[in-house]
């Protein structure tokens, strides 16, 4: 629960963070639970090990006590963090939404890749009528009703131009594409941003505002105005050239359609790092610490040229001291946001030294 | 420009039509098989794989060049067994459970096959159960595990161990872009492979 008694004081270093104002320490928040989704969302267990679900099958009140229990998981939480809830998080609504057949597996839930045709786009409904979009939108509705002032109503994970085709056509094959029948990846690409930015837009105009902002459920991410989560993970399998001939306008499209904006990126992306930050729309940067990935010295480099080129930064992931203390040596407190991933509230305990401020 | 080193040229350009055009040539000049794969296909690949091992291309291009260089290889692929041509060793090779990316999985199994190796192709979200039964099947020499998320990354710990556990004298090498070497050692992997080319490196040093 975001206590009110702190509520308007986590607002102020909200404010600040995009500010980009001076400050004594960066923003620090917890991310509370472990990694597989089905465990958070119990209710989603009865699908386990189903290839293809319907939209209809999805009801919002069989999750609201797995909602219940996240939120209370929340107490004795002492950060800097303002929390949301979002509809399942880790569904993949825009694939859904595009035709792809969803699997649930043991403890993930995901789209199958490819089989997608281009001339299948003409077919696709996607407009408010899309059965997933439908629902998507209705699991918002459900939880601005059912949580109220209580919490916000976030963006969950939704994917990236690069990732829903990815997901569409198959990894490979989409790289084929951009070779082959540039002009179709170029369509579909076009049409995926434009899903994306009005199911963002859809869901802030049922949520409204939450203490005069709105949030970014997976990165506990508050703005003072409208924002989006926007992720291009697939943008591993281009190339600079190719990321910038065929998804860099996608990427300034959505930063530019909303006044906040923050993107999210693995380390396996950070090769187009310089071409990213030459998008002058994007406020926020947020670059993961992965569990066996890049570990945080060997990201520095790319963490310092986020904040030179004056972005504001939010690094996710496990974090542990001895990252913090090199975060806290090397970078700026200005814009900067950490977001550490601990098991639960008790193990938050570790970190009280660095919310002293960073001298 | 000999028809080999025209193969090898279009491999690395990764057009396909070209690589079709000279490798059909090759063959009808009588070129033996082996030296149509060796000095034409795979050299062109060698290239490739240094070029990306040295962050001088990228996975698009490499995907590319290993497309165009099956088109080569199917049309030799006839030939090649009837040249008593054996492969160097077998690979079996898929993507953890949990995950679904292929493409990391589809680029080595397109590098090793241009190399040389058999490789069994196990797909992707594959368990432990089924990489223990392609081992008991088809006796590979070396088992490769590939995943992206770092979410299925204990699935990979756990099908390593159940392949030591089982007894097969298989070497086990891990790769994907989550994995480091640090991992793979900690699992218990006897080889890592930080991108396709490494892999191809690596598998030849364990066989």
């Amino acid at each position: 629960m975001n206590s009110p008694s702190t509520l308007q004081d986590k607002i102020n270093k909200y404010r600040v963070f995009w500010d980009n104002a001076p400050v004594e320490r960066p923003l620090i928040g917890f991310s509370l639970g472990g990694w597989f989704p089905l465990q958070s969302y119990t209710a989603l267990g009865k699908f386990r090990g189903r290839k293809g679900i319907a939209a209809d099958e999805l009801r919002p009140e069989d999750y609201l006590a797995d909602y219940d229990r996240l939120v209370a998981s929340w107490n004795g939480v002492e950060d800097d963090a303002i929390r949301a809830v979002a509809p399942l998080p880790p569904f993949p609504w825009l694939e859904a939404m595009l035709g792809s057949c969803v699997q649930v597996g043991e403890d993930a839930i995901w789209a199958l890749e490819g089989g997608f045709e281009y001339a299948d786009l003409e077919n696709r409904d996607l407009t408010n009528a899309n059965p997933w979009r439908r629902k998507y939108l209705e699991f918002v509705a459900a939880l601005k009703d059912h949580f109220r002032d209580r919490c916000p109503v976030g963006q969950p994970i939704l994917r990236g131009v690069s990732d829903m085709i990815a997901a569409l056509r198959g990894s490979s094959q989409m790289v084929f594409d951009l070779h082959d029948t540039p002009e179709l990846f170029q369509r579909l690409a076009g049409r995926c941003t434009t899903l994306l930015l009005e199911l963002v837009e859809g869901q802030q105009r049922i949520t409204g505002e939450f203490a005069g902002g709105y949030e970014v459920e997976q990165l506990t991410l508050w703005a003072p105005d409208r924002i989006i989560r926007m992720q291009e993970d697939g943008s591993a399998f281009f190339s600079p050239a190719l990321y910038t001939t065929y998804l860099r306008d996608e990427d300034m499209r959505q930063a530019s359609a909303f006044p906040y904006n923050v993107i999210h990126l693995h380390s396996s992306s950070l090769f187009l790092l310089d071409r990213i930050l030459d998008i002058e729309p994007l406020k926020c940067i947020q670059i993961n610490k992965d569990v066996g990935g890049a570990e945080v010295p060997k990201m520095l480099p790319f963490l310092k040229m986020v904040q030179d080129r004056g972005k504001r930064l939010l690094i996710r992931g496990k974090l542990d001291q001895d990252d913090l203390s090199l975060l806290r040596g090397e970078l700026m407190p200005t814009g900067l946001y950490l977001q550490i991933v601990v098991e639960n509230a008790a193990e938050t305990q570790r970190f009280r030294d660095f919310f002293q401020p960073w001298q | 420009m000999s028809v080999l080193e025209q193969i090898k040229e279009q491999v690395i350009a990764g057009n396909v039509k070209k690589v079709k055009e000279y490798t059909d040539a090759a063959v009808s000049q009588g070129l033996h098989v082996s030296t149509i794969l060796n000095d034409g296909l795979i050299a062109g690949m060698n290239v490739v794989g240094a070029l990306f091992k040295n962050d001088e291309i990228y996975v698009p291009e490499v995907l590319m060049a290993a497309r165009a260089m099956h088109t080569g290889l199917a049309i030799i692929k006839p030939l090649i067994a009837s040249a008593g041509l054996k492969e160097k060793g077998v690979v079996a090779i898929g993507t953890v459970k949990g995950d679904m990316h292929d493409i990391g999985k589809n680029l080595v199994i397109m590098m090793l096959e241009g190399a040389g190796y058999k490789v069994i192709d196990l797909g992707t979200d594959v368990p432990a159960e089924k990489f223990l039964k392609v081992v008991e099947d088809e006796h590979p020499q070396i088992v490769g595990l590939s995943a992206l998320l770092t979410t299925t990354m204990p699935q990979m710990q756990q099908t390593v161990k159940r392949l030591k556990e089982s007894g097969n004298r298989i070497k086990i090498v891990v790769g994907g872009a989550p994995v480091t070497e640090k991992f793979a050692r900690e699992i218990g992997a006897d080889g890592y492979a930080a991108d396709a080319a490494s892999a191809v490196e690596k598998v030849s040093e364990l066989i």
